[in-house]
């Protein structure tokens, strides 16, 4: 029974990250030693499962509420195999980097066995065939990045970042809950292929339309959270206080993308609804374009990627938006490779660099660091969409397809290509040309082989991965399109040459920032719009509570000194308790009310 | 010997159940020996008493799993229940009352001076929220709910050198009164008006009479008396205080137990006499849940204490149960079993955290909790199941109990209380997670370790509850069929 196999996915993982947590903690090479085995095991029943025919194997009772049974079972369509090898193969990839990366850390234990359990929850996601499940996977990845960014958790910026991560996504789940409910008493069930089926025999377009948006938009609130598309876009940028393997493998390869993924796998469902789609296709511009022109104004260069990352992620909800789940997924597929390898090369920049981050004081690092400046050169130009490259192609997808359906989607989608050459081009020539501008830059040199092994294969991978339908093909979704327009790829092309000479020119030999924008340097001020809101509304929290508290301590305090100055301090110590009478009195004043609304109509 | 081994454990063969091997009949004797044993006892020492009444909890817990499921039957001319719903409760009651027990016996352990009857109350406890659980009339009902009220009363008071114990004991003392006598008083009301104190001919008598404004009235101030065991707002004014008060291990047991023994006393009620009254209780219990839902999550934000939290906490959890309840549904009856459950195991386990560290700490403070991660590790985890599981991230037990019981409501149509209880629940997250960051984030104040060992058998405790925590999160389904099977398919 080989489709058993496909169980291994998601017990190796856990196994792994069990006895890591329970019995190997102590022994920091061993934990490693697991952990790194069962994400490339892992891998190897992936690609089993690619190539064979292998069908999901059975799915197991799991619970029942009112009189709806769920089964726990496993999808294995084209579009999980996809996603599947992307999840485990750049997992497997940052697993080998991490041994580098993290050799000297004393936390390498709990490191790896978090991965581990990120793995479990990943794969969980994609495998899973219910929305229930998907929920509860979901969730576990929230878990496990939120122990993974707060993982240095000394420091106070990387606790606060884990908690803003966490919260944010909750704020996203919430919606994501509402719409798996309204889904659920819309249409009984929560079976995606069940729910395929619904939507083939019409069941789902006689709903009526207004709930089928709320049902939609309420699941989309789930991917806007992890997928941290506007508004809830704020956690990315602060989650980059994870150590780089993890920036790269949850916060740029799969986690984020699982919202695309997600929005794909009930793609039957969102594309019943216009209403829902035009929002989508709106959220997803706007990230794109709004991210890509923040990305042109940072100095951290973990944080330029995360920006990119967030407007790349935005690139992939328009595509959705648009109709064209195959486009977002292609893209989401090859942005995986480069912008892994990317986060990746970065990591072996810091690495190197003694933990300097800043872009500024780096400089001249592609002499001493070959194989991380050709393989961060290739990533570069992927993202930017060269011609030739992985990114083009699926950049052009996303493009053509909006070039079809929305001209004014389009020529935001062309804008932030534009900037996305610009801002990439800035990034590399600051970082490897020119001389060296700090310390840690002077005295760098090339990283281990385990790290630099990762780099060359997912380099690999950025110039080949947009070749042949081996990905689209295996997809099975729809939309991609089959004509050319020459203005789309024209476009795309000229804006790479555009962004990237632009680029290169302003900052060639560049020692600080030439072009100041300061709204775009304050990330357009959104996290202090944030604050001030949450500050308001806690005050405003707080002052009802306080109220009360003055209320009641007050009228104790009144009345206790009153009686004080006449009795003992016997008596006092009674009186201590004595706001007892205002609770009484709250008591029967909620007596009164309850009665009153119950009789008094 | 064999004769008191076959009438404790009750076998599902033997012949019909009689009065004197009911389980209470036994918990009170118990107390009763354990009174004896007290008075006997040559040393002036209680550990022979802790440990008799903790063994005592252990073979009775294990006993309960003889007792027959599959029967329904009545005693006492109806007074008294035996069905699959009294069985559920009676187990959680067991199980708050061995935690309770270990944990008093933790307490002591910290110098704070102890007295025998602090072992032995929970027994008589434990036994009138039994009988609470198999309520048949209204009399047995009150004096039940008195005798548990009369216990925690003492035992929140217990510590007579302590300010804040006696504090606490004196606000729960006249709250509680002020409750009984609107318990009393809807009780006379719905006698005058219904001619019967049987839950069962009640229940034929309101069925006539339901528009009468007097029954509605009844009915309202009954309720007002579940909603205060119940720490449900705006009756819950006293749990922040008294939590924090009290003993941590009454803390507990008023948060798990008594509680629980409220919910069962109101599903007794909705079942029984006031099945004809749906609606108007309807009303009721959506009013209280949804101010419980507020309030207790709300409240719980600006709170520094980990044991104010914890009564904040509770308000919420009831206006949770509240809210599955007021759903009506069998489905829904189901759901707040398992959330009870859920609760019971993430409750006690967050407050034997308490009880363990508190002796060092000297307060409950959150920020005395600064760095436990560091000193503590295992500690700092377990507590961490248990707040997760009440905040309700998957897949702890606490995740389904909420999603079983928002399922359920938003089932029954009741969207908006599912948006308000999603929303509350949201923001619960801040409280539980602030407790977590000053554990896992925050330096150690003053760099000193934060407390000593705990026993093995304590830690074992501990453990096993956060494991029930995962286990029973890991297999809702089961669980679930386990509770439905006992409940409903007689």
């Amino acid at each position: 029974m080989p489709e058993k196999y496909w169980w291994l996915i998601l017990v190796l993982p856990l196994l792994s990250a069990a006895s890591v947590a329970l019995v190997l903690r102590p022994f920091r090479a061993v934990s490693m030693g697991v952990s790194l085995l069962s994400a490339w095991v892992s891998f190897a029943v992936a690609l089993w499962g690619f190539w064979s025919q292998a069908g999901s194997p059975e799915s197991v009772r799991w619970m029942s509420v009112g009189g709806l049974s769920f089964q726990f079972g496993l999808v294995t369509d084209g579009l999980a195999k996809v996603m599947l090898l992307v999840v485990t193969g750049v997992g497997a990839l940052i697993h080998l980097f991490s041994t580098g990366y993290m050799s000297e850390d004393p936390g390498k234990s709990r490191f790896f066995g978090c991965l581990s359990l990120f793995m479990f929850s990943m794969s969980g996601v994609v495998l899973s065939d219910n929305l229930a499940m998907t929920f509860v996977f979901w969730e576990l990845v929230g878990v496990s990045s939120y122990l993974l960014i707060g993982f240095w958790f000394e420091k106070p910026s990387a606790s606060a970042a884990a908690n803003k991560a966490f919260i944010v996504n909750r704020i996203g789940d919430f919606g994501f809950m509402i719409g798996i409910l309204t889904v659920w008493s819309l249409l009984g069930s929560l079976n995606y292929t069940q729910l395929q089926s619904f939507a083939n025999d019409g069941r789902v377009a006689a709903v009526p339309a207004g709930l089928l948006t709320v049902a939609v938009l309420g699941l989309f609130c789930g991917a806007v959270g992890k997928s941290a598309q506007v508004p809830l876009h704020v956690w990315l940028p602060d989650a980059m206080e994870g150590p780089t393997p993890v920036s790269a493998l949850i916060h740029a390869a799969t986690m984020v993308a699982a919202g695309i993924y997600f929005l794909c796998r009930v793609f039957f469902l969102v594309e019943l609804s216009p209403v829902a789609l035009s929002v989508i296709a709106g959220i997803g511009g706007l990230t794109a374009i709004f991210a890509a022109l923040i990305a042109t104004q940072q100095d951290d260069i973990k944080r330029v990627l995360a920006y990119s990352t967030l407007s790349q992620l935005g690139y992939m909800v328009l595509a959705v938006g648009l109709g064209s789940p195959a486009a977002g997924m292609f893209h989401l597929t090859t942005h995986a490779f480069f912008k892994a390898l990317l986060f990746l090369g970065a990591g072996s920049l810091i690495h190197a660099a003694h933990h300097e981050q800043n872009i500024w004081k780096m400089g001249g690092l592609g002499k001493k660091m070959p194989v991380t400046f050709v393989t961060f050169a290739i990533g570069t130009l992927a993202l930017c969409g060269c011609p030739f490259l992985s990114g083009f192609y699926s950049k052009d997808a996303i493009l053509i397809v909006a070039y079809e359906t929305n001209r004014t989607l389009f020529w935001v989608a062309l804008g932030t290509a534009l900037l996305t050459s610009f801002y990439m081009t800035r990034l590399f020539v600051v970082s490897f040309l020119g001389e060296p501008r700090g310390d840690g830059a002077a005295h760098a040199h090339e990283s281990p082989w385990a790290m630099t092994l990762p780099l060359v294969v997912l380099a690999l991978l950025s110039i080949v991965g947009g070749y042949g339908s081996a990905i689209t093909g295996a997809l099975g979704l729809q939309g991609l399109p089959h004509t050319h327009p020459m203005a789309a790829v024209g476009g795309s092309v000229a804006v790479f040459v555009l962004g990237s000479l632009a680029g290169f020119l302003v900052y060639r030999g560049a020692k600080e920032e030439k072009i100041t924008f300061k709204i775009l340097k304050s990330k357009f001020y959104v996290d202090e719009i944030y604050e001030v809101c949450v500050v308001r509304a806690s005050d405003a929290i707080a002052a009802v509570v306080g109220w009360m508290d003055t209320w009641i301590i007050g009228g104790v305090m009144v009345r206790g000194v009153a009686l004080c100055a006449s009795v003992t301090g016997q008596v006092f110590r009674i009186m201590q308790a004595g706001n007892v009478q205002v609770y009484a009195f709250w008591f029967a004043l909620g007596v009164a009310v309850m009665l009153y609304w119950m009789m008094g109509r | 010997m064999n004769t008191v081994a076959t009438t404790l454990f009750l076998q599902k063969s033997q012949e019909p159940m009689q009065w004197w091997n009911l389980p209470e009949v036994w918990w009170i004797f118990v107390g009763i020996l354990l009174l004896l044993l007290e008075m006997l006892r040559p040393r002036r020492n209680s550990a022979s008493i802790a440990k008799a009444s903790i063994f005592a909890f252990a073979v009775m817990l294990i006993a309960s799993l003889g007792w027959p499921t599959g029967l329904e039957t009545t005693f006492f001319g109806g007074a008294y229940q035996w069905d699959g719903l009294a069985i559920f409760f009676k187990r959680i009651f067991l199980i708050a009352g061995l935690a309770t027990t270990w944990m008093m016996r933790k307490c002591e352990a910290q110098g704070i001076q102890g007295r025998d009857e602090f072992y032995i109350l929970p027994w008589f406890a434990v036994a009138a929220m039994g009988f609470v659980s198999s309520v048949g009339d209204f009399v047995t009902g009150f004096v039940s709910i008195e005798l548990l009220t009369v216990c925690s009363y003492i035992m929140v008071a217990f510590y007579r050198s302590d300010r804040f114990s006696l504090e606490a004991g004196a606000k729960y003392l006249v709250i509680g009164a002020l409750s009984t006598a609107f318990l009393v008083f809807g009780i006379t009301i719905l006698f005058g008006t219904g001619g019967s104190l049987r839950f069962d001919q009640l229940a034929n008598s309101l069925a006539s009479g339901h528009q009468d404004p007097a029954v509605t009235m009844g009915v309202v101030l009954v309720l007002v008396g579940v909603g205060f065991k119940l720490a449900a707002a705006p009756f819950h004014w006293w749990a922040p205080d008294v939590y924090h008060g009290a003993p941590t291990p009454v803390s507990a047991f008023l948060a798990v137990a008594s509680k629980a023994a409220a919910v069962v006393f109101l599903l007794r009620l909705l079942i029984g006499p006031f099945a004809p009254l749906w609606t108007q209780c309807q009303q009721v219990l959506l009013a209280l849940a949804g101010a419980s839902l507020l309030v207790g999550n709300l409240g719980a934000l600006s709170q520094r204490d980990v044991k104010r939290v914890m009564g904040y906490s509770s308000v919420s959890h009831a206006g949770f149960i509240l809210l599955g309840i007021s759903a009506g549904s069998q489905p829904a009856m189901l759901s707040v079993c398992y959330y009870l459950l859920a609760y019971t195991l993430a409750t006690l386990l967050v407050f034997g955290v308490i009880c363990g560290m508190i002796d060092k700490t000297g307060g409950s403070l959150m920020r005395q909790f600064n760095g436990l991660a560091q000193s503590r590790p295992g500690v700092a985890w377990l507590m961490t199941i248990g707040m997760l599981s009440l905040a309700g991230i998957p897949p702890l037990s606490g995740f389904f109990g909420k999603w079983f019981i928002f399922a359920s409501v938003w089932q029954e149509g009741m969207y908006v209380m599912v948006f308000l209880a999603g929303f509350t629940a949201v923001a619960s997250l801040f409280y539980y997670l602030a407790i977590v960051r000053h554990m896992f984030f925050e330096k150690p104040a003053d760099g000193r370790a934060i407390s000593s060992g705990l026993s093995f058998g304590y830690q074992l405790l501990l453990v096993v509850l956060a494991v029930a925590t995962v286990a029973v999160g890991l297999v809702p389904g089961a669980v679930q069929r386990a509770i439905y099977a006992l409940i409903f398919n007689l």
